[in-house]
């Protein structure tokens, strides 16, 4: 049995998720050195830099950083420093899919006096 | 703050999507309904004619999915593979062995629950090979991406919300929230509760975010009884049983909602070490253990309770 694709703007949704992916895991590194989050967020789907590509000065930087070092915003290339243990400076390729580690969020939360919209188990 | 904000029932869940331009609601409410309707007929596990159900069904090896549903099998192996299991999308048979195989208001007492210990198939048994769109696993096993796959409908929907709205939007399922976009020069206001049902002024704490995604997983809600006895929705693919360990409740923040959702769950299944573990893999997040007593881990901010 088959179980056909059902074309639809789901497809659409999931192209441009994955442009968001990889913006973030992109905005995961560059934020390293205080490039930003909102650029790679709000273009969703846009090309990202790919390896060899002159464009990938972001990537570059991010992983130049040393592990654990105290970053700028303080909460971002901490948790991104295992995301390449090769040495190169090539900036990573496009993914399809989130990397292998969990991606943190490029600002730790902070405390606020009252939610506008609820986190819970449902 | 000056959100505009609307909510609905889908997937079984409150659904509520904020805007940072109200002018703009209305094209981000839109393009968040048509995405969960695209996510309903492709990954409901209580639907005969979803393309999950026609997956588990199938009596062929390997079967060609869309999209959407390679997708968040994809996302679900990737789930099994950080959590080293304690988050598995073969789980779809134990979760009807303890009575959850209908939409969660039609789960009723259905006698007592053979406790005998089953693990689950294991999600290395399932392959998805991008290339070709297609599922391997083996005839019979059935897959469940409950977990997985509402997280990833939230972050598939906020990105198409913000396509289409060109604002910052938030959307959360559940209690599963995402956003995409320029947050709100305050931030993204998230109460925190173990019941995403309750009302904001309710909640035990809250957080700001700017960007990224937050997921609650906890044993205090979708509770039933089996012949007397309480049983709840999470369960630990090593024994193919309701959780129980030391940690009820547990919300993550991550950069996205599938990765905030995974650890969440995966802290619950994994029980007395989850704190530690969310501490090394670097996420933000909060731990009610099952006496009540709260534990902040990994930058989330230390003074929230109010």
């Amino acid at each position: 049995m088959q179980v056909a694709p059902t074309p639809s703007t789901r497809d659409r949704a999931l192209e441009r998720l994955n442009g968001l992916i990889s913006g973030l895991t992109m905005a995961g590194l560059a934020g390293i050195v205080g490039f930003g989050f909102l650029a790679a967020v709000t273009l969703p789907g846009r090309a990202q830099p790919t390896a060899g590509s002159p464009t990938g000065t972001t990537g570059s930087v991010g992983r130049a950083t040393i592990a654990g070092q105290p970053q700028a915003n303080g909460s971002v290339g901490r948790r991104h420093r295992d995301d390449d243990q090769s040495g190169s400076t090539l900036p990573p390729p496009a993914q399809s899919t989130p990397g292998p580690l969990f991606q943190a969020p490029v600002q730790d939360p902070f405390s606020v006096g009252q939610g506008q919209v609820v986190t819970g188990g449902s | 703050m000056g959100n505009a904000q609307s909510s609905w029932t889908a997937l079984g869940c409150r659904v509520d999507v904020l805007v940072r331009d109200p002018a703009r609601l209305e094209a981000a409410r839109v393009a968040v309904r048509r995405v969960l309707e695209d996510v309903d007929g492709a990954l409901s596990r209580f639907r005969p004619d979803s393309e999950l159900c026609r997956l588990n069904a199938s009596p062929a090896h390997r079967v060609p999915v869309g999209h959407l549903l390679g997708s968040a099998i994809e996302a679900a192996l990737r789930a099994g593979r950080l959590t080293d299991g304690a988050v598995d999308l073969t789980v779809g048979r134990a979760m009807r062995r303890i009575g959850y195989d209908v939409d969660f208001p039609r789960v009723r007492d259905s006698g007592p629950l053979n406790l005998t210990i089953e693990p689950v198939p294991g999600w290395q048994t399932v392959r998805f090979d991008p290339a070709n769109q297609t599922v391997e696993r083996p005839v019979g096993v059935e897959i469940d991406l409950g977990s997985v796959g509402k997280a990833l409908a939230a972050d598939l929907a906020v990105v198409e919300a913000l396509a289409s709205s060109g604002t910052g939007v938030l959307v959360s399922l559940g209690g599963d929230l995402a956003t995409a976009g320029e947050a709100p020069d305050e931030g993204w206001w998230i109460a925190i509760a173990e019941d995403s049902e309750i009302a904001p002024e309710d909640a035990d704490e809250a957080i700001g975010i700017r960007g990224g995604g937050v997921a609650t997983s906890s044993t205090t809600v979708r509770r039933w009884t089996r012949d007397g006895s309480p049983v709840h929705h999470l369960v630990d693919p090593a024994t193919g049983l309701p959780v129980s360990g030391g940690w009820r409740t547990v919300t993550v923040v991550a950069a996205t909602c599938v990765d905030a959702n995974t650890a969440a769950t995966a802290a619950i299944v994994r029980g007395r070490d989850a704190a530690e573990w969310l501490d090394t893999i670097g996420l933000p997040a909060r731990l009610v253990s099952s006496n009540g007593e709260v534990r902040r881990v990994g930058g989330w901010p230390t003074v929230a309770s109010r």
